[in-house]
């Protein structure tokens, strides 16, 4: 026996000699394991891949007033405020689709990719997101980015509730955070994703000889110790996903790209390959936006390190060489959607140390499928409005919501995933982000 | 209640939760001893930390190496005898976390700098931990104290010093405004050349602050001292370092409102931290005294580090090899590289599916690292003996059907894979890693 799947776990451990029957087995998704085997070439389902930039992303350096507009002073506050941080507006990729030219902005000259995509008519840019009460701390505003509610406690994700509604079919691996924990954005109160660090991580460094199979099979006994012990129950359980997680992936090959955001990326666009009905991947990037200190250097390298995973994430290539991974097939493109979020933008104005402190709103990107492959689509180019940046004379300190979090979350969950999301009367959907 | 005759179960999970695990030795000596006497024993830490731990092993690693420095300290877990005060080491470091930058500052040798810092407070006193803390070269570097200007205010240190390391967030007693203030008091302090933290008078902003209500007056060098007095003194700091401490020793506390409604246990740390002036070994006095420390269902779930120098101490291999390390990073915990400022997680959260399988393949690595010196470890069938010479009272029933099975289904196997599978499964159990 080669290893546990979801699949096969009855089968396999009903067929263990000497054994007894393991019931009842709980898997961390809640349902029955059973079989998913859904060919992602005709599953027509619409994928979405969450990209988050932890630390607090400064959305005035990665979206950049190039010129003054009327009655927006943008650039003569930014040049006043940021002398030593600031970019030229030659230097900026200017956003010049006819109906986004006469905002005046421009992307970090780091992001090569996302402007090809742009200049594809595949981005929009949502401009001045946050949510209301903000807070700057990272861990309490990382939090409402993850649950998509200020004002509850952090119960559950937005996307942990879509996958309530929709639950999971028996044997699908329908959701997944890369990382060492689950993220709160894909639990809920009764269905979670599952987590996982790499493809390579998630095989056991045993093999799967008949000696490594008849210790994984062990393994999976220790799901049922008794409930009187919950931590150490959930201890079992979790013993359990790790053998079922193994199988289901075994057969997932790794992307070649093993480090950086790129292999996080690679290795979501392999989970929206495979057969598990994966629909919805959560990569988190590694390296960290929050530029107190000396802040250019450090913001290129991270927007550097996001902009080649985009390009291998879409094209197979890294700074246009081949990765040894294949370009997004048209298929899968045109079911895809990438959303980019961070905690919070930064303050308007630099520090001592030319850096930023923590800020509040910031603009979040959307990359969507190739113009009309998909219906309903991504509505490239600017949306929102840009928050108010004061005048040279009275410079604002901080960038002030013009779009809420939810409206952004809705307009996915209505426009892209077809899921109305019942949480949120009364925040209705970003009008014209799909249609 | 503390008098009353310590039990193979107490001595397990005493020394499981505060001192690496229980050697078959520490289980002769203890077991049948006064409880208290063992709580005693294991607080008896000299005032000043004999030299050669912080002097000899630690010191010995060498220069700019992360990895060394790592396993020296994880060496030095394995064979003090002060168990508890590494692992308050450990524990303070992970609520005032600090990671090595690759490229930059802090370095390793600041690390290991402030390594010696926190150790010679870890069970002295919280309040001069903290002061100590606040003009820390690391910290000063991590968290940019070192570019924090009278003309230039960097809020990053002190929105952490508020929300991480004094008050926490529940409730919130702190406002943006504190924070802006405490920056500005906190102006002056940078690191010099040599490494040593130094006030520079002309930086410093010499105006008046109001911080949580108080105004606090220029007092140069000193001032940050008015900062940890004022903050020590609400009375939140000493329910949120109680609670930090049961979360990190014993369980997490279910409560999320300090001051309403607190955690029993917590409350009563907290009173004694508060009775005590602050001081650490009081504290934790109550805490491993208490009832709901040493009865109830197993719920203290063992960090990454625990478990690894608990495997190395339990089967005599040296901390010093490179396996240590290896196993450790997918595990999510190595020293010196916390994820962030907020620290590695507590309690279930640790419990995820991906490093459920580092912990499995931890022990496959453990044992190829003690294939020469097997006499240690018992013959595969012996459970009992597995569980004495790993610390554990005794075999959950659940456990050891698990492991009956799977020594069942390998009738014909040689002794050393039945000896590696028992390992691997035990320290991949229940029982083993919640305590």
């Amino acid at each position: 026996m080669a290893g546990f799947t979801r699949r096969q776990f009855l089968v396999g451990a009903g067929s263990l000699a000497g054994v007894q029957l393991l019931a009842p087995i709980v898997t961390r998704s809640g349902g029955a394991v059973g079989a998913a085997d859904i060919d992602p070439a005709t599953d027509s389902r619409r994928r979405l891949v969450v990209i988050f930039l932890p630390g607090g992303n400064d959305g005035l350096n990665t979206v950049i007033p190039r010129a003054d507009v009327a009655g927006a002073p943008r650039r003569s506050v930014y040049q006043k405020v940021r002398p030593n941080i600031g970019y030229s507006a030659g230097s900026t990729k200017a956003l010049d689709r006819p109906a986004d030219h006469a905002h005046e902005l421009g992307l970090n000259s780091k992001l090569d990719t996302l402007y090809r995509l742009y200049k594809d008519d595949r981005v929009a840019i949502v401009q001045g997101v946050d949510y209301p009460n903000h807070n700057y701390s990272h861990f309490a505003s990382q939090t409402i980015w993850q649950s998509g509610e200020p004002d509850r406690g952090p119960d559950s994700g937005w996307l942990g509730r879509h996958l309530d509604r929709a639950g999971i079919a028996p044997g699908e691996l329908r959701a997944v955070g890369i990382g060492t924990a689950l993220p709160l954005m894909l639990t809920g109160a009764r269905q979670q994703g599952s987590e996982i660090q790499s493809l390579p991580a998630t095989h056991f460094v045993d093999g799967s000889s008949a000696a490594a199979a008849a210790r994984h099979a062990a393994l999976t006994r220790f799901a049922t110790h008794p409930a009187d012990q919950p931590v150490r129950r959930l201890a079992g359980q979790r013993a359990l996903e790790a053998v079922t997680l193994s199988g289901d992936l075994a057969a997932v090959p790794p992307p070649k790209t093993t480090t950086g955001l790129a292999a996080g990326l690679l290795t979501a666009r392999r989970l929206l390959e495979s057969r598990l009905g994966v629909e919805a991947v959560f990569v988190p990037q590694q390296a960290n936006y929050d530029t107190h200190v000396t802040q250019k250097s450090q913001h290129e390298k991270v927007l550097n390190e996001l902009d080649n995973a985009l390009e291998a994430f879409y094209f197979g290539t890294l700074g246009g060489q081949s990765t040894g991974d294949r370009a997004m097939a048209a298929g899968l493109a045109s079911r895809t959607l990438v959303l980019i979020i961070s905690e919070f933008g930064r303050r308007i104005g630099e520090n001592g140390g030319a850096g930023t402190d923590h800020g509040a709103a910031a603009p979040v990107f959307l990359i969507g499928p190739p113009p009309g492959t998909s219906t309903p689509t991504l509505q490239p180019g600017l949306h929102g409005d840009h928050p108010d940046m004061g005048t040279t004379t009275l410079p604002a300190d901080n960038l002030l919501r013009t779009t809420d979090m939810r409206a952004v979350y809705q307009a996915v969950l209505q426009g892209w995933l077809g899921d109305p999301d019942p949480l949120y009367n009364g925040v209705g959907a970003l009008p014209g982000l799909f249609a | 209640m503390g008098a009353s005759l310590a039990t193979v179960e107490d001595v397990s999970r005493l020394f499981a939760r505060v001192a690496f695990g229980a050697t078959p030795v520490d289980v002769a000596q203890w077991v049948g001893h006064p409880y208290d006497e063992v709580v005693e024993h294991l607080l008896s830490v000299p005032a000043q930390p004999p030299t050669d731990l912080v002097g000899g092993a630690l010191s010995d690693a060498p220069s700019g190496d992360p990895s060394l420095a790592q396993r020296s300290w994880l060496e030095v877990m394995r064979t003090t005898q002060y168990p508890l005060l590494e692992r308050m080491t450990l524990l303070w470091h992970g609520h005032f976390a600090t990671a090595v930058a690759f490229d930059g500052s802090p370095t390793i040798d600041d690390l290991l700098r402030q390594n010696a810092t926190i150790r010679r407070h870890a069970m002295g006193n919280f309040r001069a931990l903290l002061a100590a803390m606040t003009v820390d070269p690391a910290m000063l570097y991590w968290l940019n104290g070192a570019e924090n200007t009278s003309k230039k205010p960097n809020e990053n240190y002190a929105r952490e010093f508020f929300e991480l390391f004094t008050l926490g967030r529940s409730p919130q007693v702190h406002n943006e405004q504190d924070v802006r203030e405490a920056a500005r008091l906190l102006t002056g302090w940078t690191v010099t050349g040599t490494g040593a933290a130094q006030f520079v008078p002309a930086r410093h902003d010499a105006g008046s602050k109001t911080v949580l209500g108080r105004r606090i007056d220029n007092g140069g060098p000193q001032e940050y001292w008015s900062l940890v007095d004022l903050v020590v003194g609400h009375p939140v700091a000493p329910r949120f370092i109680a609670s930090k401490l049961v979360a990190g020793l014993a369980y997490v506390p279910a409560s999320t409102d300090l001051l309403a409604a607190p955690d029993p246990l917590v409350a009563a740390v907290a009173d004694a931290l508060t009775r005590s002036n602050w001081d650490i070994r009081t504290a934790l006095r109550v805490l491993l005294l208490s009832n709901d420390f040493r009865y109830g269902p197993p719920r203290h779930v063992r960090p990454p580090v625990d478990l690894v120098v608990a495997g190395c101490k339990a089967l005599g291999i040296t901390a010093q090899d490179s396996r240590t390390t290896q196993a450790l990073g997918p595990m999510g915990q190595l020293p010196f590289q916390p994820p962030n400022v907020g620290g590695w997680p507590v309690g279930p959260a640790w419990l995820s599916a991906t490093t459920m399988l580092a912990r499995y393949d931890w022990g496959h690595l453990l044992f190829s690292a003690s294939r020469d010196h097997l006499s240690v470890a018992p013959p595969a069938r012996d459970l009992e003996g597995w569980a004495h010479q790993l610390g554990m009272a005794d075999l959950s029933p659940n456990t050891r059907s698990a492991l009956d099975a799977y020594l069942a289904s390998r009738p014909n196997a040689q002794s050393e894979e039945l000896q590696e599978g028992v390992l691997s499964l035990l320290l991949a159990s229940p029982d083993w890693m919640v305590a």
